[in-house]
This record gives C-alpha cells, sequence and structure tokens, in this order.
C-alpha cells in the first residue's frame, strides 16, 4: 500500500526495513505527530459513525420489507408460472459470463474470497434456527429480521454461484484444449444468447404453448432493470459506431482558415465563413452535419428530458397506433447512449496511425474494407474500457425511468414503501436497491480493470496472442 | 473540395455513375431526404395529435396565470398563484442555477479533498476515501438522492427536537439551518476597499519579484502582497463592518424566517447528493492527474531544492491540471445535468417546475423545448468558460 506520492516524505531512518505488525502501523498510520493526530480523529468520527450504522442494521432494520416483497423486487408483475423463463434467461447469462472469466479472465484472490465467503454463508443460513437464539435480544432479532432475508437470497445466490462456476470451469477446460476456438465459441453464443433471452422473457406469440407473450407492462423490478440495460446496450452499440463513422467521414483534416478579427461583427463576412466551414466538413457534409448535430444536442441535454419526451410526445406523434412505455424507455435510452458511445468510438478511431489507413489504400482495400478490416478493429480494442464505464453508466442510468412511473428495481421499492404497511421501511428498501445496484456495477467494474490490466485495450504486440 | 488537387484529373472525365464526387452528392442527397421525410412525418404528425387532443403550438401560454405555487427560491414565497408560467420558469430556472453554482464550488473542493486522500501514505484515510469513490461511483446517482431525501432527511426530528450542532446549525426534517453573513449598506464600500487593496498586492508582488529576480535575495513578495490585502480587509471589515452574522432561530414549529440560511430539505437533499456523488468522480480524475505526472518530476524539483509545497504549486500542479481539465470539464457538464434529478425529489428546478406546467397547462411540446434549450445553453456556456480555462493551461509549442 505504499503510495506514489512516498518519495516526498521522509521515512524515518529505523523504520525503512523494520516489518511486523508495529512497524507496519507506525508507517501506515502514525508516521509523524500531524498525521497521528488525524489518524486519532478520523477513526473517532469513523468508529462513531460506523458504530451507530451498526446498531441500526443490527437493532433496529425490519428486513420483512424486502423479504415479503423479494418477487415483485426482482420481477415485478410477471406471470408466476412463467418465473422459470426468467430463471433460464439468468441461467444462460451467467454460465456464459462465467465460460468468458474461464476463457479471458484471470482469478483474483479477492474475488474468490468474496464468492466463497457469501456461497459458505448462504449455505450455513438454512442450517441455524433462528429459534434457537431466541433467548437474548441480538439472537431474537437476528433469528427474527436477518435471517428471512438471508433465506430468501439463498437459492438464488447458490444457483447463480453453480452457474459461474459451472461456466468458468467449462470456459477454461475449452480454452486449454483450443483457445481460439473457445474464444469464438462463446462471442457466437453471447450473440446468439441476445435474442435467445429476449424472446424467453418476452415470449414468441399470445397462442403459443410453451411460450406465451408476456407483455412490457408486466416487466418490473430487476428484470426490468435489466432488460431494458440489455437492449439498450446491444442496440446503441451499433448505431453509435454508425454515428461515429459519420462524424469521421470526408477526412479529420480541417483546413486552417485565418478570419478576420470580429469577422462575426460583419455580416458581409457571414458568407464567406458559412462556406469555409461547410467545406471543411469534408467529403460528406449533410451526413456529419448530421451526426455533428445529434451528438452534441443529445450530449447536451439530460436523460430525463429524453424519456420524457418519449413518454409525452412520442404517444401524440405516433398517434392511434399504441407503443407502451417499456418500448419507448428502451428506445430513448438507445438513441440517447448512442451519442455517448459515438464519442468514445471516435477517441479510438482518432488515436489510430494514419498510417493504418495509408496502408490499407495502398494494399487496394476501398473506404468501406478499410475501415471494416483496418482501422475500425483496432478502434475498438483501445476503447474497451471506456466502453465497459459507459455500459456500467447506462445500467445504473436505467434507475432514471422511475421518474417517468415505470416500475423498474428503484420504482417498485418506491411504491412498497408508498404502500401503508411498510410506512417508516424507507431506508431498508433503499439499501437492498443500492446494495443490488452495487453488487452488479461493481462487478462490472472489476472485470473492466481486469481486461484493462491483462491488456485486451493495448494494440497487439509481437509474440504475444 | 479541399482534397481535389489529391484526386488525379483525367482529360476524359468518368462516366457520371462512376464519378465518386457525383455518388456522394447523391447519397447524400438520399439521406437528407430520408430524414427531411422522416421530420416532416413526426411533425405533422405531432400537431395533428395535439389538435386532436385540443391543444396549440403557440408559447401564448406562457403569460397565464399558473394556479400553482414554488415556496422554494430567493424569498419565502418566489412564486404565487397569480404570477404567469413565464415567472414560474424563471424561479425554476433561479433554483437550478443556485444548486449548480454551490455544487460545482463544492464538488470540486471534495473532489480534491478526496483524491489527495486517495494518495495519501496513511493508511485509513487512503481506505475511507477508496471505500467512499467505490460507493458512490457504483450506485445510481437517483437512488442515492431518494436515499438522502426519504431516509435520511425526512427521518430528521421536528424543529422542536432539532439537532443542535455547534454553530449553532440547526437539523430538523425541515431543512438545515445555518448561521448566515448578511450584507449591510457598507459592504460596497468595503468591497471597493478590497479590490483596490488587491491591486496594491498584486503591484508590491510584482516589483518584489522583479527585485528577487534580478538580485537573487529573498524579498518576500508574496508574502507582502498577500499580508497587504489581508490587513486591508480586516481593518475595513473592523471599521465598516459590511456584513452581520445572522443566527438561525427556532419560533415554535418552524424556523424564525429571514434569520440564518435555511435550506429546504429538498435542496439540501439535491445539492449534498450531487456533491458526494460527482465529488467521488472528480476525487478519480484528481487521483489520475497527479499520478500521470512522473514520478522524476517530483525528485528533480527535490534536488533542484525546491520545497515540498514548492513542488506542489510550480512543479507538479501545472502539469497535473493539464491532464485534469478535460476530463473536469465532462463532470461539471454532468453536474449541471443531472440537476435535473432534483425533480425526483421535489426540488422545484426548472424540469421540475416544467413538469408542473405541463400538467397544467398541457403544452408539452413547448415545455419540454423550454427545458431542453435551457440545458443546453447551460452546458455550452459551462463548456466555453472550460475550454478557455483549458487553452490557458496547455502546453504551447511552437
Amino acid at each position: 500500500m505504499t503510495s506514489t506520492t512516498a518519495p516526498t516524505v521522509m521515512e524515518p531512518p529505523q523504520l525503512a526495513h523494520a516489518t511486523g505488525p508495529f512497524a507496519w502501523l507506525r508507517r501506515n498510520l502514525f508516521r509523524t505527530i500531524p498525521d497521528t493526530i488525524l489518524t486519532l480523529v478520523v477513526a473517532f468520527i469513523l468508529v462513531s459513525l460506523l458504530s451507530r450504522f451498526a446498531a441500526w442494521t443490527v437493532s433496529e432494520a425490519q428486513w420483512a420489507v424486502i423479504t415479503e416483497n423479494f418477487r415483485v423486487l426482482m420481477q415485478g408483475l410477471y406471470p408466476l408460472d412463467q418465473a422459470w423463463r426468467v430463471a433460464l434467461a439468468v441461467v444462460i447469462v451467467l454460465v456464459l459470463a462465467g465460460m468468458s472469466l474461464g476463457i479471458w479472465g484471470r482469478v483474483v484472490a479477492s474475488t474468490v474470497v468474496t464468492l466463497l465467503g457469501a456461497a459458505i454463508l448462504f449455505m450455513i443460513v438454512p442450517i441455524i434456527d433462528g429459534a434457537a437464539w431466541g433467548e437474548s435480544g441480538l439472537g431474537y432479532y437476528l433469528g427474527r429480521e436477518v435471517l428471512p432475508l438471508l433465506q430468501v437470497l439463498r437459492l438464488p445466490v447458490l444457483v447463480a454461484m453453480v452457474c459461474l462456476v459451472a461456466g468458468y470451469g467449462a470456459g477454461w477446460i475449452f480454452s486449454r484444449i483450443n483457445r481460439r476456438a473457445a474464444s469464438r465459441v462463446t462471442l457466437t453464443l453471447w450473440l446468439v444468447s441476445i435474442p435467445v433471452t429476449f424472446f424467453l422473457v418476452r415470449g414468441v406469440g399470445a397462442a403459443s404453448p410453451t411460450l406465451p407473450l408476456v407483455p412490457t407492462s408486466l416487466w418490473g423490478g430487476l428484470l426490468l432493470t435489466f432488460m431494458l440495460a440489455f437492449v439498450a446496450i446491444v442496440c446503441c452499440f451499433p448505431l453509435g459506431i454508425l454515428l461515429a463513422l459519420g462524424r469521421m467521414s470526408g477526412g479529420t483534416q480541417s483546413r486552417r482558415v485565418t478570419r478576420p478579427a470580429y469577422w462575426w461583427l460583419n455580416p458581409a463576412q457571414w458568407p464567406r465563413v458559412l462556406l469555409e466551414g461547410w467545406r471543411n466538413l469534408g467529403h460528406y457534409p449533410v451526413i456529419k452535419l448530421f451526426c455533428v448535430v445529434y451528438i452534441e444536442f443529445l450530449r447536451g441535454v439530460p436523460l430525463v428530458t429524453v424519456f420524457y419526451t418519449a413518454n409525452l410526445i412520442v404517444p401524440l406523434a405516433l398517434g392511434s397506433t399504441e407503443i407502451d412505455a417499456v418500448v419507448r424507455a428502451m428506445v430513448a435510452l438507445t438513441l440517447f447512449e448512442a451519442a455517448y458511445i459515438a464519442e468514445i468510438v471516435r477517441g479510438g478511431l482518432q488515436a489510430i496511425p494514419p498510417g493504418q489507413l495509408e496502408a490499407a489504400k495502398a494494399l487496394g482495400l476501398g473506404p468501406i474494407q478499410a475501415t471494416l478490416f483496418i482501422t475500425l478493429p483496432q478502434a475498438l480494442r483501445i476503447v474497451i474500457p471506456a466502453l465497459v464505464g459507459q455500459f456500467i453508466t447506462m445500467f445504473k442510468d436505467t434507475s432514471l425511468v422511475a421518474i417517468v412511473g415505470l416500475s423498474d428495481l428503484l420504482g417498485i421499492a418506491q411504491s412498497i414503501v408508498a404502500q401503508k404497511e411498510f410506512t417508516g421501511r424507507q431506508r431498508e428498501a433503499f439499501v437492498f436497491v443500492a446494495i443490488v445496484y452495487f453488487v452488479f456495477s461493481y462487478g462490472m467494474s472489476r472485470a473492466a480493470r481486469q481486461l484493462e490490466r491483462s491488456g485486451s485495450g493495448r494494440l497487439r504486440q509481437l509474440g504475444r496472442g | 473540395m479541399s482534397t481535389s488537387s489529391v484526386e488525379p484529373s483525367f482529360s476524359q472525365s468518368p462516366p457520371l455513375w462512376r464519378d465518386l464526387r457525383f455518388l456522394r452528392a447523391v447519397g447524400q442527397v438520399i439521406f437528407l431526404a430520408i430524414v427531411f421525410f422522416f421530420l416532416s412525418w413526426f411533425i405533422t404528425n405531432t400537431q395533428q395529435g395535439l389538435k386532436r387532443a385540443g391543444l396549440t403550438l403557440g408559447f401564448d401560454f406562457l403569460e397565464q396565470p399558473s394556479s400553482f405555487q414554488i415556496d422554494e427560491g430567493l424569498t419565502a414565497q418566489p412564486h404565487l398563484r397569480t404570477d404567469s408560467f413565464l415567472h414560474a420558469f424563471e424561479v425554476g430556472f433561479i433554483n437550478t442555477l443556485r444548486v449548480i453554482f454551490i455544487g460545482l464550488v463544492l464538488t470540486t473542493i471534495l473532489g480534491l479533498i478526496m483524491g489527495v486522500a486517495r494518495l495519501s501514505t496513511n493508511w485509513l484515510i487512503q481506505h475511507i476515501a477508496i471505500v467512499y469513490v467505490e460507493i458512490m461511483q457504483n450506485t445510481p446517482l437517483l437512488v442515492q438522492l431518494i436515499f438522502l431525501y426519504i431516509g435520511v432527511l425526512l427521518t430528521l426530528p421536528s424543529v422542536r427536537e432539532a439537532v443542535v450542532l455547534p454553530g449553532p446549525v440547526y437539523l430538523s426534517v425541515r431543512g438545515l439551518a445555518t448561521p448566515a453573513l448578511v450584507p449591510t449598506d457598507k459592504v460596497a464600500t468595503w468591497l471597493v476597499v478590497v479590490l483596490i487593496a488587491v491591486g496594491v498586492g498584486i503591484v508590491v508582488w510584482r516589483v518584489r519579484r522583479r527585485a528577487w529576480l534580478q538580485t537573487g535575495q529573498p524579498t518576500y513578495g508574496a508574502e507582502l502582497g498577500t499580508a497587504i490585502v489581508v490587513i486591508a480587509a480586516i481593518a475595513a471589515w473592523l471599521v465598516l463592518t459590511p456584513f452581520v452574522v445572522s443566527l438561525p432561530r427556532t419560533v415554535g414549529p418552524r424556523y424564525a424566517e429571514n434569520e440564518g440560511w435555511i435550506l429546504s430539505p429538498e435542496f439540501a437533499a439535491v445539492l449534498f447528493g450531487l456533491v458526494l456523488y460527482t465529488g467521488a468522480f472528480v476525487a478519480e480524475i484528481v487521483r489520475a492527474g497527479i499520478q500521470a505526472v512522473p514520478i522524476g518530476q517530483w525528485e528533480a524539483a527535490r534536488a533542484q531544492g525546491f520545497s515540498h509545497f514548492q513542488t506542489l504549486r510550480l512543479i507538479v500542479l501545472p502539469q497535473a491540471l493539464r491532464v485534469m481539465i478535460p476530463p473536469l470539464t465532462n463532470q461539471y457538464l454532468n453536474l449541471i445535468k443531472n440537476s435535473s434529478l432534483g425533480a425526483a425529489v421535489g426540488y422545484s428546478e426548472i424540469f421540475g417546475v416544467g413538469k408542473t406546467i405541463q400538467l397544467q397547462s398541457g403544452a408539452s411540446v413547448q415545455v419540454i423545448i423550454i427545458v431542453m434549450i435551457t440545458y443546453l445553453a447551460l452546458d455550452l456556456f459551462a463548456a466555453l468558460i472550460m475550454n478557455i480555462v483549458n487553452t490557458r493551461f496547455q502546453l504551447k509549442t511552437r
């Protein structure tokens, strides 16, 4: 845990090579006198805050609001007899995630410890009988309030662990046999899984016996959050690439123009400057201008206003042909995030040295071939970390649909605490929602960091796969 | 065309269907036609839909009385039921500006502190910063805002049993009340005195600095200049008393009006929610900026005899700022856009006011146009300022 600013701070000489817990404490907490004072003050504040929080979680919080509404929080009003379809979709995605980790990822010790700890905790939970602790106040509280919550979470967590581990094992073995084929197959499976899971959850038609249609108005809770994020991520990516290419079209070199000072005060100069601006747009001025306006407009307005437009104005425009609110939110989120993806992809395209395109031209590749096979793959490889970061943002952004009245995870939580029987249980509900978001966002960001470190973002080097 | 010199010119021009310029033009005309067709279809459909619903597209409704009132603003009753819709928009805009201005300042301070704490050699401080950044970055802002509002601020005791922090700062379900500085009529005179002192201080600093650079003898120019400003400001303060401290007071179940600075729970939720959330991102930018300065810069500065503070001020920060400003601009713009989430906790900023106006007047298209243009203008303005700052800090090369 040595910091990079260390060279500016003198190490006390007797500490330079000392080891052991005391030396660690001295070096990291009580290095100098001001440092010691700071540590003590901060530790005091921290302990007082944490003890209050612990007192709340262990003796005041009543988690029944979560256990009683667990299914609504997870699936909304999705019909109970069809719930296996959602479960199957989750299993498919988890196994694929495990496979990807087995092929491309490295196992970090802290992740293993966390996963193992969770698995053991949830395996032990049902063995403990809440009534057995009933004597003391704390035991009574734990048995009555915390245990049911853990029991509700038990099956999902254990299934998730099993799926991840099974997928990991499969991916690991497969990649040992044939790494290239394993990558290909997994990527293809991901692509196939997108429509499969979508139609699995949505159904194929009202008359279908096995997969009857479940209208999106019945989706809710975490399911809706995930479907919104999933569809938007899948759809905004190609759209964003198209927008980025449109913005980069017709060459990037703009001519340096020296304009007369204060030209905007002289109306006679306006046509000339406008013409110069038009020429600087390159070979495809109309397309480029459209992309620039689209990207800059959507990046300049808040997402809520876009949702609001989709909710109020699109129904007016479409008149009688009713599209339900979930689809409208999906389209709005896709169009909005495409602008951000476009800017990220553009950053990658600009980082490609011009020699690549020139070499492609020299080899006789046309502009479309050169883009598809030379510049775009390299650009996407560079921006993978930024893209994953944007996907995490999108996942968090789906919570904004609660403002326009959809019942995603946050919306459901809000409507639950609005019920009379759960008044006063707001903290529990929102803490639970925050933890769910945190688990998935943090997991994704950890994976992204690993990806960054493993070098997928770098250009390929000689001698490395 | 700008690159016409690159393309070889043949004596016989190619047939039209193989002429690249012609094909480009045709493609773009088709594209334009599609966009135009889609837009016109959308607009006419919207107009018909509005007509069906019996609504118009004009902006005349802005003059009508709004028949709702807003309690949030610079004064106690900023918007009455009889005031116009336009006035409601103005009040909402002012509320947006309030939260943005205070939020930007506090975010920068918090981000700086947390970013430096993230690099601290003190294990405890460093890990507090890490945990803070991870929690804030990995949960949605809306969840944080709603938790802060419903889960924390609205569960505070009533004013009668308010939590009193030293200051006095009152914390209750009616919001936060802190001491405030109320300007008196002497404030203009005091400001003039301070400005003159700043001018004198700068002149003194420059003169002494030149002497220092010429002779090499320490002249304490910066210290002298600062001392002049501080002494002048304090002396003038004592003579003129430009501000009086107004302490908050509780009167029965509410705070006394116009005493102290009273933050409504909605304003406090939006402000602190935005600051805590954006501060985490700024902290990461600050950390990355400082880490981007090669460690050799620190070592070289030490070798040249710079003190720690001088190294930071003259060597590291100018280089770190150069890396930090573009992503910082993005975060500032995010804060401006995210202030629209105030509507979710009942803060009357422009989007929330717009929603109410839409319900009252039915003018949904006009409202959304006004709100979007407001945010675009705010964003453009902020981006412009940050671009000017950016060009000043960038490396000047040939």
